[in-house]
């Protein structure tokens, strides 16, 4: 889902930002028939509005914020939790942790944490870091996915930001943080402090942090068998046929 | 009339000599002599060879020259609606065993896969026979308001509807649920193309009151399906020379 091109339009007109679609194309980097094509077909992906308010100098959520779809983005505070923080943290770099916590000297902390998000299983994990219950099938309820194809888009990496607003406004959790997590927006301009990873890496509990490993690692080893299974069928299907 | 049958004697015992290999070749004790068909390569090929013989025998040059040394007249149909059966009983094999369909494997296969497979041959032949086709036409183009050109042709679709008919539920299913996009969009040709076929054979009434003139029309609804099914092997083959499997489907934990 994305704003209507009447209501880019009319948003673009109130902000006294010009209509058009090659000035727009400058602003954003997109090409003006690709800008123009999204207007005329009225689908403007949040993307562009994103593009085009930072460009303006405009705070890109309360641009997002004008839109009625958006509306209440910014009606909660937006920090993020500490779980909703980790859930950013590849499992790579939780191990590191571990690693360190066992043996200070053999295994240095990180000052940085290495993988950037998102990354592999990352909206999944937000997805789980927030889930008070139905998360998903609120989420499909209230955007009009096909179950089926929200889990691939969660497996895939693939949530779209009306999805995670929306997961975020039925989980209770802060609006803004899905758009950061879907990477729409920036940590800085969602107000995540530079260094909130590595602070709730360091501060997590023992237990906490082999759990969230256990969890992380089920989910690994899930996908790897899943991979394999596909992989076998494929490879035995095109071997026999072809 | 002495010639006549003696041709007529020996396509019988050609149709059920033809039909006992084919009993033998697929017959779950497989003899050394079928390694060719157990292999898939071995199995595509001999459909590709099939295939294009019967195709190539219908063209009006060739059928013209062939009619010279075929003792019975228009005995090239005879021979390259054989070839097309033959070709389609492969195909049905080769899929059988791929899609691991046990319903299909019966059908197609084995004793009743032979027995539908003699049947149709000898029908084929004896519609031939009671036709009345002086000329040399091929695909009997010229005859086709007899009944016996009817029943003919007829035949020919209801064996490619028995052998393709237990196929469809497996390549639908393969078609949504392959985990390789490229394999979807194999199954989903080869489907379309079974389709296609059906379509024909469910149509065939309609094709019959529809006259001599709309015979090629519907000809090129088997041509389409042909080339949907040859694509989408095709398209396997492609996945699987380049390894797409895997590609998509890597294992490693290297996220560089």
């Amino acid at each position: 889902m994305a704003v209507s091109g009447s209501d880019f339009k009319q948003w673009l007109e109130r902000r006294g930002i010009t209509t058009s679609a090659s000035e727009l194309g400058r602003l954003t980097g997109l090409h003006r028939v690709t800008v123009g094509n999204q207007i005329r077909r009225g689908n403007v992906p949040e993307s562009t509005v994103v593009g085009v308010a930072r460009s303006v100098g405009i705070d890109p959520i309360a641009a997002l914020a004008d839109f009625k779809e958006y509306q209440d983005l910014d009606s909660r505070p937006r920090t993020p939790t500490a779980a909703e923080v980790l859930s950013q943290v590849h499992h790579a770099d939780l191990m590191v942790e571990l690693q360190h916590r066992f043996h200070e000297d053999l295994f240095p902390r990180n000052d940085k944490v290495k993988i950037d998000f998102p990354h592999d299983g990352s909206h999944r994990a937000w997805i789980d870091a927030i889930d008070t219950g139905d998360v998903r099938h609120d989420v499909t309820e209230k955007t009009g996915t096909a179950i089926t194809y929200l889990f691939s888009q969660i497996s895939e990496n693939k949530l779209t930001p009306i999805q995670a607003v929306t997961a975020a406004r039925v989980s209770g959790t802060s609006m803004v943080a899905g758009l950061v997590v879907v990477g729409l927006i920036t940590m800085k301009e969602g107000d995540w402090p530079e260094d909130v990873r590595e602070t709730a890496l360091m501060v997590m509990k023992n237990e906490d942090l082999v759990e969230l490993i256990q969890q992380r690692l089920n989910l690994l080893q899930r996908r790897l068998r899943q991979r394999k299974e596909a992989f076998e069928y494929a490879e035995k299907l095109t071997d026999l046929i072809g | 009339m002495n010639d006549s049958i003696y041709a007529i004697s020996v396509s019988f015992m050609l149709i059920l000599l033809g039909g006992l290999t084919f009993h033998r070749l697929t017959s779950k004790t497989t003899p050394e002599g079928a390694r060719a068909l157990l292999r898939p390569s071995g199995r595509l090929a001999l459909m590709g060879i099939l295939l294009t013989a019967a195709y190539v025998f219908s063209m009006p040059g060739i059928y013209q020259f062939l009619e010279i040394f075929v003792p019975i007249s228009n005995g090239t149909d005879l021979i390259a609606k054989c070839c097309a059966m033959t070709a389609v009983a492969v195909l049905g094999l080769h899929l059988a065993i791929a899609y691991g369909s046990e319903t299909a494997t019966s059908w197609i296969i084995g004793k009743r896969g032979a027995l539908a497979g003699v049947i149709a041959a000898s029908g084929v032949l004896i519609t031939l026979l009671m036709a009345d086709t002086p000329e040399a036409s091929p695909r009997l183009e010229l005859y086709q308001e007899q009944p016996a050109v009817e029943w003919n042709e007829g035949i020919v679709l209801a064996y490619t509807a028995y052998v393709l008919g237990p196929l469809l539920l497996p390549v639908l299913r393969d078609s949504r649920r392959n985990p390789l996009r490229f394999g979807r969009l194999a199954s989903r040709l080869i489907f379309v193309g079974f389709v296609l076929s059906m379509a024909r054979v469910i149509g065939y009434p309609l094709e019959l009151r529809a006259g001599a003139e709309a015979f090629y029309i519907f000809e090129l609804v088997t041509h389409v399906s042909t080339a949907c099914v040859v694509l989408g092997l095709w398209a396997f083959a492609f996945a699987r020379s380049r390894q797409l499997a895997r590609k998509t489907f890597d294992t490693g934990l290297s996220i560089k």
